[in-house]
């Protein structure tokens, strides 16, 4: 029962975010417009820059423009996937809960919902790294693919959180454009990385080291394989903090 | 019917809930048996909702107990719907979380076109909710309750949306349920039509005042 309800039930919700005109316009256009601005606005030269997880003293020159076409990849496919999230835990609530009170368990809903949007991962990381490789090829393609996915992963914990956390759709909207921009497209890019005095803060963010699994693979021959767990444990942490809170809020008495 | 004889599907006893300072129900019993359809009625703000979500087990009563002796159906006020799911896919997504008998694609698809008939809903099926009228989705929120055919409906302002036709449909059809001995609680803040029910219950002050009525 659990395998045929779990099953219809992310069928139901892929079906839903296919037929939704909010969220294929975010997926397809988002990364397009942050690729076109930056090949056609960034800078062709070298600049020194420093990636955290290798060393902080540790120098590597890189073209600026390369450098941004990867990081803003992560950041959008960050922000996609915290918006897809949060549509799936904050719209349709009561709807779930319905589905609980007719005899699903929560488990199964929220299985089936997390799942559907875990599984959207990989198809939205192969595609922003397809528009990547239009402009720039990396040293490596899968450290790089990765560090999409995993920025996805842990966004997606993220606007779950922020889903079950604020009920009213705006505040949640404002809650992750505010944190992804402070940390997925401003922050955790190497150069301000290198230049700030505060490096400890950023670390702690949370695309901190997704950001890092793409950087390694796109520009130096060090492992993603540390950042890419530390990203798994961070969106881990975050989404069962999230399971938890929506657990609590979906159960009858 | 002798309602005497009838089963108890649904009892309620002592509930009393408080938000802060306000008490909304105060010591409320209220009983739907077999064959019986009850109105709950009250003004905006009475607490028939905080009522029928004790009811449904959605809110913890501060003190009492609400008993639910069979299998129930749930059509809450607002459109708890997917937008942009087909009719079509509603009734299977809810035909697997109610189980049982539904899980013969043949009783399944007997079911469905039972309630379409019922609901004069032929002409949606491959729609999206979003497409549809505000009556339509207010049709498809009661016939998912009615799904699983069970003993016991609960219904939140049922026919709101509905047009007159659909109105007079629904009675008939909340006769029949009456004469295949199913309970009904229904729940508005208008009880036009007084005659088809055959408990009123009016809630006032946190309190719970039921009348018979003379069918």
């Amino acid at each position: 029962m659990f395998a045929s309800r779990f099953l219809i039930g992310v069928r139901m919700t892929g079906l839903e975010l296919l037929r939704s005109r909010y969220i294929l316009a975010l997926v397809f256009a988002m990364p397009l417009i942050f690729y076109l601005m930056i090949y056609v606005t960034s800078a062709e030269r070298d600049m020194p820059m420093l990636f955290g997880m290798v060393s902080d003293s540790r120098e590597y020159l890189v073209n600026e423009r390369d450098e941004s076409l990867v990081f803003f990849g992560t950041g959008a496919i960050a922000l996609v996937a915290a918006f897809i999230a949060l549509k799936l835990t904050q719209r349709h609530h009561e709807s779930s809960r319905r589905l609980v009170l007719c005899g699903y368990s929560t488990t199964e809903v929220l299985l089936s919902r997390i799942g559907t949007l875990l599984l959207s991962l990989i198809p939205l990381g192969c595609y922003v790294l397809l528009l990547l490789l239009c402009f720039f090829t990396p040293g490596s393609i899968l450290p790089v693919t990765a560090g999409f996915v995993l920025a996805g992963f842990v966004y997606a914990a993220l606007g779950a959180l922020i889903g079950v956390l604020f009920r009213n759709e705006i505040e949640g909207v404002l809650a992750v454009l505010l944190i992804a921009n402070i940390d997925a497209v401003w922050m955790q890019n190497p150069i301000y990385y290198t230049a700030s005095e505060h490096r400890e803060i950023i670390r702690v963010l949370p695309a901190y080291f997704p950001t890092q699994a793409s950087m390694l693979g796109a520009f130096t021959d060090e492992s993603v394989l540390a950042a890419a767990g530390a990203s798994l444990l961070y969106g881990g942490i975050l989404l069962l903090i999230a399971l938890f809170i929506y657990w609590r809020r979906m159960r009858v008495v | 019917m002798n309602t005497n004889e009838a089963k108890t599907l649904l009892a309620a006893a002592g509930v009393d809930k408080s938000y802060g300072q306000r008490q909304v129900l105060r010591d409320i019993h209220l009983r739907v048996r077999e064959g019986q359809i009850v109105g709950i009625c009250g003004e905006n703000g009475a607490g028939k909702s905080t009522l029928l979500r004790i009811l449904m087990g959605l809110l913890q009563p501060d003190a009492g107990t609400v008993e639910c002796r069979a299998a129930k159906g749930y059509c809450p006020q607002q459109l708890q719907l997917f937008d942009q799911l087909t009719v079509d896919e509603h009734f299977a997504y809810y035909a697997r979380a109610y189980g049982g008998a539904l899980m013969n694609p043949g009783v399944r698809n007997r079911r469905i076109e039972e309630l379409r008939d019922l609901l004069r809903m032929r002409s949606v099926n491959g729609q999206q909710v979003r497409q549809l009228s505000g009556g339509t989705q207010q049709k498809l929120n009661l016939a998912l309750a009615m799904l699983h055919d069970p003993p016991l409906l609960i219904l939140d302002e049922p026919y709101s949306g509905f047009d007159w036709e659909t109105y007079l449909q629904f009675w008939a059809v909340a006769a029949d349920l009456r004469e295949r001995r199913k309970g009904i609680l229904i729940v508005s803040h208008l009880v036009y039509d007084r005659s088809q029910f055959d408990l009123i219950c009016t809630l006032e002050n946190g309190g719970l005042t039921c009348s018979p009525q003379d069918s």
